[in-house]
């Protein structure tokens, strides 16, 4: 027999490979020499999946209802198949935008909404927890059975061990200390623990031979090979493991293949292993067939192992622990301890995995908004990044004191598989806001908020409330009479629904209201602006969308290096910021939408996508954006496409035909002074053909030139308005013939963007019109301080050639009316003086007041929009 | 902020070839849910015996392996 103290020191020696595993995965992390690098390790992950519900309850639900545990395994197969169109998406947008939890990524597609990510985060903190505690009793249920073995103890015997003696408490605090060690080591951008990855495919590894060891060791040991132990099942009547139940059975059938391929991504330790830790997205082929292959082996003796049992013990052993107590009723003690750690490994790989997964939750999307919004001085306090850790950390060892206390109070009464089934329909919940966000860009904050909320309540009354009156809890005429002895209400038969086991009933009205309320509030309002943009973002991710701006400068550099180093220390921030440092930029210049965008995703790794946003904003301002900015954006965004061609046209243009027309106009230039030196006569019709020649290539030239900078109008701004005006008087003259004299100061003038565009446009077409229409021989431009005026800017073309009469009706065709425009907006001046026997001089007058307003015009509307 | 290269990094050659990959990939999916969902499944659901081994049970775990197998031949060729 198996002494305690073999099996403590053995459970011992096993946390601590277990620990050395996942150092030495951290370490080989550090040393930039992953572990992790291989698919394998990746699909090892995911078979986190497979927990002591698996390894002890497949076998108990087995025994009970036959293949009907099947489906459990099935639907993931069939979810990771359909992988390639689901799983990578989420992959993309969270390694995209950093999202790091699934709390998170609900959050960010509906809007970065706070409230949303708190209410999937409590969504998944209730439906787990129970889960957790399942995990910690079947630690401390077979650990009782080895120690008490040969008694044979009823479940109930099980659970009444005194709490200090109880092996799970010690199992919880181990495991909050493994997870607070590997989960919270540092606050990391992309919330990956390659440390806690190894370590659950080393788990993986274990429970899958410990289970096979067991199912060999049983079917071909105790028995003579399937053959010979289903024949004697059928022999002892146990036809019922063989069938599908008929009538009944089949529509939970259904309801657990799809509520399995549901859960296989929405568990938010599934999520953190399948999408946070993946460090690759072509791991996920490998996955795709080797993950359900792993379910697929650890499966085959649930069935043999669960027949054994029943001819074994009949019923007087708990058909949950057949794995563990056949091999001890057979005296098989190193096959039992082998068992036992197996368990123990798949229980303790459920637990790290989801509660670093739910502290992120905890911390990025309820604690850290509540605080920022609360405290909002909070930016400004220096180690922000101890808070984020010491955040996690408490929820840790909170969410597995929670699990001992529901496991204490109420996992007694119930079977393994039903706990288990009762976490899946939670989760389950999140599955129309995250699919239908992926692939349709309609659904809305309050649609997702309507509907998890709507399908969450009738989860918690149809499926928990149930589990508190079988714990006594409640009474248990709650259950057959209905609340207050209203039948309709009862949770089990809702409005009188029966025909369906309680998880298949709890789904389908769940699922009703939670798609309903989704569809509908979705199609009744529209969403705003930050939500249209992030709808884009989510499910266009596949097509490489232009990301969409919605930060506008406001913000310097250095106030952004401060906060990220506030959040994730120097080091990890002077990594952020070094493109801005290798491109010369100092700290005191101004950041682009682009760089706080950058920043804004780079604090989402750490602190979730809602918090990073108030985060930003913060020292950003807040950014409201309107509907139709968000359009306007959206059509920015193909826009950007379009420019981006025409730069590239202008860049080509100006590399081959510009450089070819300046090299001809040297040469023919070079051949008309070897004419000339030749004494060719200065009348002869070569000279005058190759001064011609020149002439027009010459002409060809300036041509060019400005064409190329009506391909790229934002020159403008990149060379300032003289500088702008003079190109263009050059392109003019050299097309015409004509003498244009530009006067500007060698300095740039002090004008805004837009100021900049609208007085270009003016002087353009001024120009336009003197070429025109008045015939001139000379065009004087002046750029400058007016003469008269202190401070006014004046812009003045003037020609020698034939006036007109500003005063006579229809001058619109001069484009005047558009000129005056441009100036008024500007908040200047427009005269015109000519007369149809004068010359003709156009004015456009800045007072310094305007340019003044022009300015804070601009700036409010920043503030405002 | 690299957001360049993971079109690349999907080894499939050019988005014609991802989108026949991930074509396929749904149809073995639908096909899998189809032979594991009633009304099929209840054709081999009457307590039917293969060489003394419940039929149901045969049948389950062959369609499982069928669907691994078919994924997995479609990864391989995606390269």
């Amino acid at each position: 027999m198996l002494q305690t103290w073999v099996v403590l020191v053995a459970s011992t020696l096993y946390l601590g490979v277990l620990f050395a595993v996942a150092f030495y995965g951290d370490r080989r992390a550090d040393a930039g020499r992953s572990l992790i690098s291989g698919g394998t390790i990746y699909a090892l992950s995911l078979a986190v999946y497979a927990t002591s519900w698996t390894y002890y309850g497949s076998v108990g639900r087995g025994a009970t209802t036959g293949v009907e545990f099947m489906p459990i395994y099935l639907g993931p197969t069939l979810m990771l198949a359909l992988g390639w169109l689901v799983l990578r998406r989420i992959i993309r947008i969270s390694r995209r935008n950093r999202i790091t939890s699934l709390a998170d990524f609900v959050s960010a597609r509906y809007g970065k909404s706070a409230s949303l990510g708190a209410l999937v985060t409590l969504i998944a903190v209730v439906g787990v927890v129970p889960y957790i505690s399942l995990q910690l009793k079947a630690v401390s249920n077979t650990f009782e059975i080895i120690r008490r073995h040969p008694e044979i103890m009823s479940t109930s015997q099980l659970g009444e061990v005194p709490p200090l003696n109880d092996t799970a408490l010690y199992v919880a605090l181990l495991l909050a200390g493994f997870s607070i060690l590997f989960g919270t080591r540092h606050l990391d951008a992309t919330e990956r623990h390659e440390g806690i990855v190894a370590a659950i495919a080393f788990e993986s590894v274990v429970k899958l031979i410990a289970f096979v060891a067991a199912g060999i060791f049983v079917t071909f040991g105790l028995f003579g090979g399937f053959g010979d132990l289903f024949s004697r099942a059928a022999d002892a009547k146990l036809d019922a493991l063989f069938t599908l139940d008929g009538g009944d059975g089949y529509a939970n059938w259904i309801w657990l293949t799809v509520l399995s391929m549901l859960a296989i991504v929405l568990l938010p330790r599934q999520w953190q292993v399948a999408v946070v830790e993946n460090v690759d997205e072509s791991h996920l082929k490998r996955a795709m067939w080797l993950f359900p292959l792993y379910l697929l082996a650890i499966n085959i003796f649930v069935l043999p192992i669960a027949a054994a049992g029943l001819l074994r013990f009949g019923g007087s052993v708990d058909a949950d622990t057949y794995v563990l107590t056949l091999p001890m009723a057979e005296g098989q003690q190193a096959l039992a301890l082998l068992v036992f750690i197996g368990g123990l490994s798949a229980a303790t790989g459920m637990i790290i995995v989801e509660t670093v997964a739910l502290s992120t939750m905890v911390s990025n999307s309820v604690v850290m908004p509540a605080l920022l919004r609360a405290r909002s001085r909070l930016v400004n306090r220096d180690d922000l990044a101890g808070l984020v850790l010491g955040i996690r950390r408490t929820t840790i060892v909170l969410i597995m004191l929670l699990g001992y206390a529901y496991f204490r109070l109420a996992g007694e009464g119930t079977a393994l598989v039903s706990i288990g089934l009762v976490s899946f329909a939670a989760v389950a919940q999140f599955a129309p806001a995250i699919l239908f966000g992926l692939f349709w860009k309609g659904g809305t904050r309050n649609a997702a908020l309507a509907g998890l909320g709507a399908g969450f309540l009738v989860w918690f009354y149809t499926l928990l409330m149930p589990t508190f009156a079988d714990a006594g809890w409640l009474s248990t005429s709650f259950l057959s009479e209905g609340p207050f002895g209203l039948s309709a209400l009862r949770p089990q038969a809702l409005f009188g629904l029966t025909g369906m086991d309680e998880v298949s009933h709890a789904m389908f009205w769940s699922m009703l209201v939670n798609i309903g309320a989704y569809v509908t509030v979705s199609l009744a309002s529209r969403p705003s602006a930050a939500e249209q943009a992030q709808a884009v973002l989510f499910v266009d991710v596949l097509a490489d969308p232009v990301r969409p701006r919605l930060w506008r400068e406001r913000v310097t550099i250095g106030e952004l290096r401060v906060l990220l180093v506030r959040f994730i220390g120097r080091d990890a921030a002077d990594v952020a910021l070094r493109q801005q440092t290798r491109e010369g930029r100092l700290d005191a210049a101004l950041a682009d939408p682009e760089l706080i965008h950058h920043i804004e995703t780079v604090l989402a790794g750490s602190v979730g996508a809602a918090s990073a946003r108030l985060v930003v904003a913060s020292v950003a301002g807040e950014e409201q954006l309107r509907v139709d900015e968000v359009m306007e954006m959206i059509d920015e965004a193909s826009h950007v496409a379009a420019l981006e061609e025409r730069h590239r046209l202008a860049r080509e243009l100006h590399d081959s035909v510009s450089q070819a027309l300046f090299s001809m106009t040297l040469h023919t230039r070079a051949v008309e002074l070897a004419v000339q030196r030749d004494g060719a006569d200065a009348d002869s019709r070569v000279v005058r053909g190759l001064s011609e020649l020149r002439n027009l290539t010459q002409g060809a030239l300036a041509e060019m030139r400005a064409s190329i900078f009506q391909l790229r109008p934002e020159a403008l701004h990149e060379e300032g308005l003289s500088a702008a005006v003079r190109k263009h008087a050059a392109a003019v003259a050299t097309r015409e013939g004509l003498d244009i004299q530009v006067h500007a100061p060698v300095d740039r003038l002090p004008l805004d963007e837009r100021a900049e565009e609208e007085l270009f446009r003016v002087v353009q077409e001024a120009l336009h019109n003197s070429v025109k229409h008045a015939q001139p021989g000379r065009i004087d431009i002046r750029l400058d301080g007016h003469p008269e005026e202190e401070g006014a800017l004046l812009i003045e073309v003037a020609d020698d050639g034939i006036g007109f009469d500003p005063d006579a009706p229809n001058p619109g065709h001069l484009g005047l009316d558009s000129m005056r425009e441009r100036t008024q907006r500007l908040g200047g001046r427009f005269t015109v003086d000519s007369s149809p026997t004068g010359s003709t001089k156009v004015r456009a007058v800045l007072p310094p007041a305007s340019r003044h307003r022009v300015a804070a015009d601009h700036g409010n509307d920043r503030h405002e929009s | 902020m690299s957001t360049v290269g993971e079109g690349v990094r999907d080894g499939m050659k050019g988005p014609a070839g991802s989108e026949q990959f991930g074509g396929r990939l749904v149809a073995v999916a639908v096909l899998g849910f189809l032979l594991l969902v009633p009304p099929l499944v209840s054709i081999f659901d009457r307590g039917g015996q293969v060489f003394g081994i419940p039929g149901i049970w045969v049948y389950l775990f062959l369609v499982w392996a069928v669907i691994i197998g078919l994924v997995a031949a479609l990864v391989r060729r995606s390269g």
